[in-house]
């Protein structure tokens, strides 16, 4: 590819059109720093192998900045001696158009996405989906162009970039573009099957299949493990079944037995049956003698026990009538007792309680007269303090006198009025005559108050009359003044009916009123005290009176009785009496209350004598009548029997025919086992035998219709065709799972035997290459290195140094000397894969590390690289590139459109 | 006392076709269209009863749903009696497809014969069934058959199921090819054999309906009839089956032997299969020699198959791999690679980097091959 011509605008520092013109030879892209020579590469790159609808983060960089606008190229080149175009713009209104020249017209042949592929193709560059174009999507680009935004030699972009650009370059010295075609398509067909890790992949038809049957197969395992259940369930019923016919045969027997042993176990029945009747009445005869025994045994703990009541009722006899002759004693006594403190003690103490009486009443007297004086007085008292609160009280309904709040009320006015009529003062004219001269006299209509200071005080609008003048007619003040006035003739009033009312002239008569009416308050609240605290005293005094009263006339009556002189004595003599007395009747007292205790005591005895005589009584007719109930018993047995003797002979009579019994019952014994207890047991046997065998029968019924059953079930599915069905696809789908696997290993094999050849003709290529950059490498560095280790990826390795013959790893050489040799060894690839048909090869500005020396056997270099290929080098600076016959094209910084200068 | 009944056997009901490819459920499904044909048969011959002879199911395991139409297929020749053998495939073990709650449906006139105990169809007809109760077995199942009485004058039919004695390896159940004459059977009616044949009174009537590619004369049911004890049984045979299947592996050189291919396979004529009936396998050896228009016509024919058989097996690979000697590699790695490829198959050691693939299998490197021809062909020149 040749390139002629770029033109470009709004792209990054482009923002207005500019066209830059190439040769076909050596171009300089000269311009300052951020001049936009590397834009230029960029806009290269991204027109030939970027998708013109693509919008990277890497695409919406080139807008300049600030804008949204939709950067936009022409590129004009030439490939094997057809000149195209391509139109391109991103983003905004993105395009794409691929032209080609015919007769002198361009004439568009792609568009749009066709257009970017057809453009990629020029270098066999790769599409990209969803990034922006890297260094590894230019093809051949990636081993001719050595762009600044490539960075330094990265060992996997090289790598790749140099394996692609080998494919390239193989496919440069392809022969035709037949074989590239076929080779392309080799590489699609291989693609189809195989990732770029040589595994098939898994959403090609052949990766699908892999997947799928062994799902498949795992489904037919399935349904072919149901089948095997089911013959299982199948082999399970044919054993159910020969069990069943097995459990009928055995069944049959145990019937048979079963038979057999009804038979024997009949006659060990007749046997227990006649053993039964022999132990009844084994048992029954041993019953009678029991019955005897115990009739016999009865009859003589009778006579027994008749034999000792009759000892009792002896004793109880003697005791009974021991006890009635203690009772008799003991009532006499308690009589004895009575009488004595009735007859003779109580009268007694009757008199003394008498004569104690009369001196209570005669002490009682005397106190009462003397309450009485108390309560007499008393009420005298209560009588003068109530005639004194009446007094007053009469006094005080006469006096009209102001209360409390009405004297209040009455200060607080005259006070009021004093403030008014200050304050009227106040506000009033004062009008004050000076005679100069004689005084004259003065009259006011109204009259008028004067000062102290001989001031007339004008409140009213008021006439003056001088004498020997005239008259002066003086207005009063404000509205104030007029109001003042008005509420001090109201509070004049108030104050003139309360002295009218209570009859007085002046405040200090109304104030006597008050005090006189306070002061009478005041008595009547003390004489009103005095009379409840006199009656706090005596409560209830009159009433207490008149009991005294009557108290006096009752015991005055009392003590009657008693003789004059005793009435005479005083009052210590009496209570002395009544000492005396009281101890009199004390002792009498007492010895009333011993007698009656013993006579009590006597009484209790004799009760107690009559309640153990009644026991003993009752007890001997007790004994009496079990006596009677024994003899009756014996006399009931004996009814059977006759006599005690005759018993006696019925008793050995049952012991002899219960000894025959027993014999004949255990004679029966012998033998029993043999011939009850084993028929039985085997007959228990055999029927349970039989059940058994029922039992068994029933579960293999039972085992039969479930395993039919789940037959059934398992049939039912409808896994036979299922089955089946699967067979044909598993065997449809391995089938073409060999045809395809047959397919994917041709075609890995048709790739794989391509790439080894391409790998081939790649190494034998390099050997032109190496010899080329050889021999510039020792122009380069003056034979200091005359050879430059290349792998067979065309990979600078290291460079060998002549004098010391050794190598030297390429990371030990200077970052300056490193690009050069990168430079020789792209210019030398570039020569090689130009042999028909020139190429461009880009060099950003990697030579700046360049001494002038190198610089100058650079320039040797390029000229005769540029004899095969077109070169395209940016530099800040054409000086050193002076030697060269090259195109400058400058790049200008400024942004205007610039025609290129030859 | 002449007697007229239908025999048949190896209805295989139920059967998985797996040779039949993604059609194998027509192909089942068309079983049981041809035994409903069998059934009007029987009632437009008026036959006294129909004798089936072993294995109507294919298995014990068959669907429900396939019993169920057999049992429908049954009652279908009502009223006339119908006497069903068990066979190898369906022999009568517990469990079995006889013991199906669907087989209960089947009506009053269809007998499964469960004893190898005489039975009388009529009071001059007596049956010698053979019921087999198990898949396999090296013992004769007529040999219980008892021998014609003296006074016997009875048309006395043998059914059963086996293989007559006569081929060389061992056979499961073998049947002595002299039973019939030896125990006085006027006829003997078996089953197992799918195509038809016939050896004097004893008879393979041939599976219905054909089941596989390798059956001779299959698809048929015979009609018997007998004078009276000891005539010459009347054998028809009847053509009831629909689906013919049929195996060729042609060799083609040039366009004559595609079109001679396409005849053979689409018939016309009244007489003809109607390529709609036809189950076919094709695997045509193409020639070395034979020319591109020959791969191009054997595609067409092969198209025109799928479209209209009822079922092909021609895989489509069989053609991919016919090499194509007329397409020229460009020079270059191509050819480098297509003369490593041709050196491979040629059981060579190729030099340079194809040494390394030697030992390709030769499908393989001949699928490389075909590759790149069909590539380069793609590829105008």
């Amino acid at each position: 590819m040749i390139l002629e011509e770029i033109e470009v605008g709004k792209w990054r520092g482009y923002r207005e059109t500019h066209v830059f013109r190439f040769q076909a030879g050596i171009n300089l892209l000269v311009g300052r720093n951020e001049a936009g020579k590397s834009t230029l590469f960029e806009v290269l790159t991204r027109a030939l192998f970027d998708r013109h609808n693509s919008k990277t983060e890497e695409v919406r960089a080139m807008q300049p900045i600030g804008t949204s606008l939709g950067p936009e190229v022409t590129i004009q080149f030439s490939v094997a001696g057809t000149r195209h175009k391509v139109v391109k713009r991103f983003l905004q209104n993105a395009k794409s158009e691929f032209y080609s020249e015919r007769q002198g017209k361009w004439e568009m042949e792609h568009e749009g996405d066709q257009a970017d592929a057809h453009l990629r193709e020029v270098l066999r560059g790769e599409a990209t989906t969803r990034t922006a174009a890297r260094p590894e999507h230019r093809g051949l680009a990636q081993a001719l162009w050595y762009l600044q935004s490539d960075g330094a030699i990265p060992e996997k972009m090289w790598n790749e970039g140099v394996r692609q650009g080998l494919q390239g370059l193989v496919q440069s010295v392809a022969t035709s573009p037949r074989e590239r075609a076929i080779l392309e398509r080799v590489e699609k067909a291989y693609q189809e099957y195989w990732t770029e890790t040589g595994r098939i992949k898994t959403n090609s038809p052949l990766g699908l299949l892999q997947a799928e049957i062994p799902e498949i197969e795992k489904n037919l395992a399935t349904l072919q493990g149901k089948a095997k259940t089911v013959e299982g369930y199948r082999t399970d019923l044919e054993a159910f079944h020969a069990e069943e016919v097995q459990k009928a045969v055995d069944i049959k027997k145990a019937k048979d037995d079963l038979t057999e042993s009804s038979a024997r176990v009949q006659a060990a029945e007749a046997h227990e049956r006649e053993r039964g009747l022999k132990e009844s009445a084994k048992t029954e005869a041993a019953q009678k003698v029991h019955l005897h025994q115990k009739d016999l045994t009865q009859i003589d703990e009778k006579q027994k026990k008749v034999q000792e009541r009759r000892t009792e009722i002896k004793n109880l006899e003697d005791a009974l009538s021991e006890t009635a002759t203690d009772a008799r004693q003991e009532a006499t006594a308690s009589e004895h007792h009575a009488r004595h403190w009735k007859k003779v003690l109580e009268p007694v103490l009757k008199g003394l309680e008498a004569e104690l009486g009369a001196f209570h009443s005669l002490e009682r007297l005397r106190k009462m007269e003397k309450d009485r004086a108390r309560l007499e007085k008393h009420l005298e008292k209560i009588a003068g303090i109530n005639a004194q609160i009446q007094a007053r009280k009469t006094e005080r309904d006469a006096l009209v006198a102001p209360d409390d709040k009405e004297w209040k009320r009455f200060g607080i006015a005259s006070n009021h009025l004093i403030v008014l009529q200050a304050k009227v003062d106040a506000s009033a004219i004062r009008v004050a005559f000076e005679w100069s001269g004689k005084e004259r006299k003065v009259e006011t209509q109204p009259s008028l108050r004067t000062s102290e200071d001989a001031e007339y005080i004008v409140t009213e609008p008021t006439e003056f009359q001088i004498e020997g003048v005239g008259k002066v007619r003086v207005r009063s003040g404000a509205s104030s003044l007029e109001d003042l006035l008005t509420q001090r003739d109201a509070t004049e009033q108030d104050v003139r009916q309360v002295l009218t009312r209570f009859g007085v002239a002046d405040a200090d008569a109304v104030a006597t009123l008050h005090e006189r009416g306070r002061e009478l308050d005041r008595t009547l609240a003390t004489l009103k005290k005095s009379l409840d605290e006199a009656n706090g005293t005596e409560p209830g005094a009159e009433e207490e009176l008149a009991r005294t009263k009557r108290g006096i006339e009752e015991e005055t009556r009392g003590i009657s009785t008693l003789p004059p002189d005793v009435l005479q004595q005083g009052g210590q003599w009496i209570r002395d009496q009544i000492a005396a007395k009281e101890l009199q009747k004390e002792n009498q007292t007492r010895a009333i209350a011993e007698e009656q205790k013993a006579e009590k005591m006597a009484s209790h005895k004799h009760l107690e004598l009559v309640e153990a005589r009644q026991g003993t009584s009752n007890k001997l007719a007790e004994r009496k009548a079990e006596i009677h109930t024994h003899e009756e018993g014996i006399t009931e047995i004996l009814q059977t029997y006759g006599t005690i003797d005759q018993l006696k002979k019925c008793l050995a009579a049952s012991e002899e025919a219960a000894r025959m019994a027993t014999a004949a019952h255990d004679a029966l014994l012998s033998g029993y086992e043999e011939k009850v207890v084993i028929p039985k047991r085997l007959h228990e046997q055999a029927h349970g035998r039989v059940r058994e065998l029922e039992k068994q029968i029933g579960d293999s019924r039972i085992k039969i219709a479930t395993t039919r059953a789940r037959i059934d079930a398992a049939t039912e599915q409808g896994n036979y065709s299922q089955r089946a069905d699967l067979e044909i696809e598993v065997e449809r789908k391995k089938r073409r799972l060999e045809v395809l696997q047959r397919r994917a290993d041709g075609t890995k094999l048709l790739h794989d035997l391509v790439a080894a050849h391409e790998k081939q003709r790649s190494s034998e290529l390099s050997g032109p290459v190496q010899s080329l950059a050889n021999r510039w490498l020792a122009i380069l560095t003056d034979d200091n290195y005359d050879t430059l280790r290349i792998d067979e990826a065309l990979r600078p390795a290291g460079v060998h140094v002549a004098r010391y013959r050794a190598d030297l790893p390429l990371a030990s050489l200077s970052h300056g000397t490193q690009e050069q040799v990168v430079v020789l060894l792209r210019l030398a690839i570039g020569v090689l894969v130009s042999g028909e048909e020139r190429n461009l090869v880009v060099i950003d500005d990697r030579l700046v590390n360049a001494d002038p020396l190198r610089m100058k056997r650079l320039c040797l270099i390029l000229q005769e690289a540029a004899e095969t290929c077109q070169i395209v080098i940016a530099t800040c600076n054409d000086t050193p590139y002076a030697g060269l016959s090259a195109q400058i094209v400058r790049v200008p910084a400024d942004g205007n459109k610039v025609e290129v200068r030859a | 006392m002449s007697v007229k009944f239908l025999h048949s056997a190896d209805w295989q009901m139920g059967m998985q076709a797996l040779q039949a490819g993604e059609k194998a459920k027509e192909v089942r499904a068309k079983r049981f269209e041809t035994a409903a044909r069998v059934a009007a048969l029987a009632k437009r011959e008026a036959v006294d009863f129909v004798l089936l002879a072993g294995d109507l199911f294919e298995h014990h395991d068959v669907d429900d749903v396939v019993v169920r139409k057999t049992v429908a297929v049954l009652n279908d020749f009502a009223p006339i009696p119908v006497f069903v053998l068990p066979g190898n495939h369906d022999p009568l073990v517990a469990g079995g497809v006889w013991d199906r709650q669907r087989w209960q449906d089947v009506g009053k006139h269809v007998r499964l014969l469960r004893e190898p105990t005489e039975v009388l169809v009529q009071d001059d007809v007596a049956l010698y069934p053979s019921p087999l109760t198990q898949k396999q077995s090296r013992l004769d199942p007529t040999a219980w058959i008892p021998p014609r009485g003296e006074a016997d004058r009875r048309i006395r039919i043998g059914i059963a199921h086996g293989a007559l004695d006569v081929l060389p390896e061992d056979v499961n159940f073998p049947i002595a090819p002299t039973r019939a004459a030896e125990v006085g059977l006027d006829y003997l009616a078996l089953g197992d054999w799918h195509g038809f044949r016939q050896s004097g009174r004893t008879v393979y009537p041939g599976t219905m309906e054909q089941t596989s590619f390798s059956e001779k004369d299959p698809g048929n049911v015979v009609v018997v009839e007998i004078a009276h004890a000891g005539a010459e049984p009347v054998v028809s045979k009847h053509r009831v089956g629909q689906l013919v299947w049929s195996e060729h592996r042609p060799t083609l050189q040039d366009v004559t032997d595609v079109e001679n291919l396409r005849t053979l396979l689409i018939q016309t004529g009244p007489q003809a299969t109607p390529l709609s009936s036809q189950i076919l396998r094709v695997t045509p050896q193409i020639a070395p020699e034979a020319s591109p228009v020959v791969l191009t016509e054997l595609q067409s024919l092969r198209k025109e198959l799928i479209e209209g058989a009822c079922f092909i097996d021609w895989p489509e690979e069989a053609l991919a791999l016919a090499a194509a000697a007329d397409v020229v590699l460009p020079e270059g790695v191509l050819a480098d690679v297509d003369f490593d490829l041709a050196a491979i198959l040629g059981g060579k050691i190729p030099e340079g980097p194809g040494r390394e693939m030697a030992s390709a299998d030769p499908t393989v490197v001949q699928e490389a091959r075909a590759l790149i021809r069909r590539l380069a062909t793609e590829v105008a020149g």
